[in-house]
């Protein structure tokens, strides 16, 4: 539908409240056109308030500028803005049919009835909602709210798409199916879009980049998969996935090893005192090969792989993922086997 | 049934406050219909007095619903944008403004009336005329529906679907009217039926304002009991009954249609 999707460019954009409160820090962030990019953090990050930024929903603090292309934006009202949004529980207009509500930015700006029959008619072929046409929102399941919600944002053809948190109201199980398809419509209208989310998988399933936040500025920004592999900030590490702390004393990080006991193995002083590896890369062994050697402390099946606990010497217990046949019970001795290429560098940022 | 006899003791509370309730009903109205009460039935039954009261006091009743209706209509006008403006303003201005439009409610009519008398009784057109005791009922009444409205706007889904149309390139025009207001329609409808019940049988401020050219039902009634047989009073009672509640089911019924029809 989209023929030239916009870039969006923010530089310094920053919010104070009336109170006080700094909502968000100068924050800069470059979306390519036809992007989808993920504001993904824990709540009160700052993503929501950076997301009715864009959309002209907050303003912001003197010095901040919003570009669309080479528009500035910045003092443009939210409703000259040509922005669409989907919002976290829909905000569809009850008294308003499916068909109206999506037509309902195409009616208020004037189209001619003809083309927002068309427009409408196709949408709801998109979405797949047709025969619901005629319907009251309040007929609809949760998931197709969310997609009359989204075809409504669409149709007037914004230059920006915004979603805040659009699965957030969905059932865990309707969540996991509906992330994909979003995921799907969203690329097939080839629009710019920013997407608000907490929950660090649909953020990944969905987005191009994406950019963690934590208390009111952006930490790391980055395509998925580099920021799962690279975080830079152990707080990235963390969000994005279950790790492991290993912390080693100052002569064996001055000495450039990592000790358990009696098995040594050698860590570039680079990485630090405080050390990060995700379970799914720790392997574990018998107790007769090289590596840290410790004790199985708790055993969770969880069908396709086992979780282990398993205690180390003079660290806190760590947690190994492996495959659902492995034999190792509570109370056994095991080795584990840590390939540093995959212990996560922070050097002393911690 | 099997709920009854679980509970003899409750129902027969419940018995014995429901005939206590309507036996000063059915003596009032039953006293309408009798040639003379203290006869009682064996007077014989007749319905000269209530011919009586329509004849004399007919005219008050079609005012009452007048105002009434003008009450509804009036404060809807006032109402709804004001509360809009309310709900959308945080300022500390906003909630004194709140409170001192509550306080009519709080102060006796009495007061009220005599305020208004104060201030406007030397406009003589307006004085004298049935939109004198409009002002009376809508200054009383407005609360009521402002803060039924305000409440409305005040909802979080409600705050949402203002910013989607905003996004959605519509102003403020084609918000309001479009979108909001009909989205609070079921607020707007039970306020509305508040201000109509409340108007309908003002007497309070309605004593202080009335002239003896415009009077309300209530005021014609308080006259007939104080002047009239009281055949003549318990007729008048029953005519407001017989106008009235259905009237008031009427509107409990659109009501309760809409906030069917807008329920999420």
């Amino acid at each position: 539908m989209q023929t030239s999707a916009v870039s969006v460019n923010i530089q310094a954009a920053a919010k104070t409240y009336a109170d006080g409160t700094r909502g968000l820090l100068p924050t800069n962030l470059t979306i390519e056109p036809a992007e989808i990019m993920a504001l993904l953090g824990p709540s009160g990050c700052g993503k929501t308030t950076l997301l009715r930024i864009i959309a002209g929903l907050e303003t912001v603090d003197k010095g901040g500028c919003i570009r669309f292309d080479d528009r500035d934006v910045t003092s443009l009202p939210v409703e000259k803005r040509q922005v669409g949004m989907v919002f976290q529980h829909y905000a569809l207009f009850p008294h308003l049919s499916v068909a109206a509500n999506i037509g309902y930015g195409l009616k208020v700006r004037g189209v001619d009835q003809t083309r927002q029959r068309k427009v409408v008619g196709d949408l709801l072929d998109l979405v797949q909602l047709q025969e619901h046409a005629h319907k009251r929102p309040t007929d609809l399941s949760g998931g197709q709210r969310q997609r009359v919600a989204l075809a409504r944002a669409v149709a007037a053809e914004p230059k920006v798409l915004l979603l805040d948190e659009p699965l957030t109201a969905l059932d865990a199980k309707l969540k996991e199916s509906l992330r994909d398809e979003l995921g799907q419509l969203l690329r097939r209208l080839s629009i710019t879009a920013v997407y608000v989310t907490h929950d660090q998988k649909e953020a990944m399933a969905i987005a191009d980049r994406m950019a963690v936040m934590q208390s009111g500025q952006i930490v790391q920004l980055g395509k998925p998969e580099a920021l799962y592999r690279q975080p830079t900030h152990p707080f990235v590490a963390a969000f994005l996935g279950r790790v492991n702390r290993i912390t080693r004393s100052p002569e064996q990080t001055a000495q450039g090893v990592l000790s358990f006991d009696t098995f040594s193995m050698p860590v570039p002083v680079s990485h630090g005192s405080i050390l990060m590896v995700r379970p799914e890369h720790l392997s574990i062994q018998p107790p007769h090969l090289p590596g840290a050697p410790g004790v199985v402390s708790t055993r969770v099946f969880l069908g396709d792989k086992v979780q282990l606990t398993v205690s180390l010497p003079n660290q806190p217990p760590v947690l190994v993922d492996c495959h659902g046949d492995v034999p190792w019970q509570v109370g056994d001795s095991v080795s584990i086997a840590i390939d540093p290429s995959n212990l996560l560098p922070f050097g002393e940022s911690l | 049934m099997t709920r009854r006899t679980q509970s003899p003791g409750l129902a027969l509370i419940t018995a014995i406050v429901a005939i206590f309730m309507l036996t000063p009903m059915v003596l009032s109205t039953t006293a309408a219909l009798v040639n003379n009460y203290s006869q009682g039935l064996a007077s014989g039954l007749t319905l000269r007095w209530l011919e009586q009261v329509i004849s004399v006091y007919g005219q008050t009743v079609v005012w009452s619903i007048a105002i009434a209706v003008a009450c509804v209509i009036g404060n809807i006008l006032i109402g709804v944008p004001a509360a809009y403006a309310l709900a959308r303003n945080p300022s500390r201005w906003a909630k004194t403004f709140e409170e001192i439009l509550t306080l009519p409610v709080a102060v006796p009519g009495l007061a009220t009336g005599l305020a208004l008398i104060l201030a406007y009784g030397t406009l003589r057109d307006f004085r004298q005329s049935y939109s004198f005791i409009l002002v009376g009922h809508m200054i009383f009444t407005l609360p009521f529906l402002v803060r039924t409205v305000t409440a409305a706007f005040q909802r979080p889904d409600l705050v949402a679907m203002d910013e989607a149309a905003k996004t959605l390139g519509a102003n403020f025009r084609q918000r309001f009217l479009g979108i909001l207001v009909p989205a609070v329609l079921p607020a707007i409808a039970a306020g509305s039926l508040m201000v109509f019940t409340l108007s309908i049988g003002e007497f309070n401020l309605t004593w202080m304002l009335h002239t003896p050219l415009t009077r309300t039902l209530p005021v014609g009634l308080a006259d007939s009991y104080a002047s009239m047989r009281l055949e003549v009073g318990s007729a008048y009672t029953l005519v407001f009954f017989i106008v009235v509640l259905p009237m008031l089911w009427l509107l409990q019924w659109c009501t309760h249609l809409l906030e069917k029809k807008y329920a999420n």
